[in-house]
């Protein structure tokens, strides 16, 4: 009895120094944006059509996500199946359901973004081109009303 | 002597039950979540294509880990009618998937002890609208095989589709179904 007694011991303990394991991951992030312009213009986004003012779209781009992932114990995760095993086995298992025997894994959005960096170009006949970079941060939405000013005449 | 060696054999008797009542019980963790736009109102016929599914656990695994998610969620949407096939009229959504935790585990292992030689899947599942390209929602599951006898060999595949099931179920709470 003393001998499993000092086994389980040392198996608690073993489990219970277990480090949480961490990680991260970029998941897709989107800022919708909307263009408008007098008069009307073609809109490039890097350098690519996407339409004519005013017209609404989405930025994709991602963001960092932290993963931290904690063994835990029965009680933490599924406290009524620990009631039932306990109960089931006449108590026999409340020692050992200190054993962090399932995982919990927690998934944190950062401040850290990346594909981030637009530029958004208005052409419109007659007017100098209108310019603008952006650098989305996780913003629902970013509206833009280009300033077209007109060419000179020289 | 006799009083002792009868204790002691009721002793043994419930160990050897709850042994096998903790062994038998093949199970560990579940969670999952999902989080819509708060403007996204999906009508019943809205129907959902499998988009791509990628390895972000930073790790490489002889398992063909996106073809047998892709498998599952496919199997999974089918029994739901919640499947978009190639010919169907009208836009759809498209469900991106990120694998960012998965270990293979060891069912000899957790036979041993609890916990050790887990198998550990983490999923997160992005919703796209087809036609927009607007991202409408997200759906994160974790699930783990953490102790069990041995029916949990095999566990390293048969996760997929548990939490396959655990994805659609949160999309098919979403999405109304269509009676008739």
């Amino acid at each position: 009895m003393k001998r499993a007694a000092i086994a389980g011991l040392i198996l608690l303990s073993a489990c219970s120094t277990q480090p949480p394991e961490q990680g991260s991951f970029f998941r897709t992030a989107q800022t919708q944006l909307s263009v408008q312009s007098t008069p009307s213009g073609n809109v490039n986004l890097d350098n690519r059509y996407v339409g004519v003012t005013p017209l609404s779209l989405p930025l994709d781009y991602e963001q960092q996500v932290e993963r931290d992932t904690t063994n835990v114990t029965l009680w933490q995760t599924q406290p009524g199946l620990a009631l039932f095993l306990t109960l089931a086995t006449l108590g026999i298992y409340l020692p050992f359901s200190a054993i962090p025997a399932a995982s919990q894994t927690t998934l944190t959005p950062q401040d850290v973004y990346r594909h981030n960096q637009f530029q958004v170009t208005v052409d419109a006949p007659g007017y100098e081109q209108w310019k603008q970079e952006l650098d989305p941060k996780g913003e629902k939405t970013v509206e833009l009303q280009a300033q077209l000013v007109k060419k000179s005449e020289n | 002597m006799t009083r002792f060696a009868s204790c002691a054999g009721n002793f043994a008797l419930l160990c050897l039950l709850g042994g096998l009542a903790i062994a038998g019980f093949g199970c560990g963790a579940v969670s999952h979540s999902a989080q819509f736009e708060p403007g996204f109102v999906p009508n019943g016929d809205t129907r959902i294509e499998v988009g791509p599914v990628t390895n972000e656990t930073g790790k490489t695994f002889d398992a063909d880990l996106q073809q047998m998610f892709t498998d599952a969620l496919t199997e999974q949407l089918q029994k739901q009618n919640l499947l978009w096939t190639q010919g169907l009229q009208g836009d759809h959504l498209i469900i991106a998937t990120k694998i960012v935790e998965y270990d293979e585990g060891n069912a000899f292992k957790r036979w041993t002890l609890p916990g050790w030689g887990s198998t550990v899947i983490t999923l997160h599942c992005e919703l796209k609208e087809s036609g927009s390209g607007k991202l409408v929602g997200s759906v994160e599951a974790h699930r783990t095989v953490s102790f069990g006898g041995a029916y949990t060999i095999g566990a390293w595949k048969t996760i997929f589709g548990s939490v396959a099931e655990d994805v659609v179920k949160e999309l098919r709470a979403q999405i109304p179904t269509v009676s008739g």
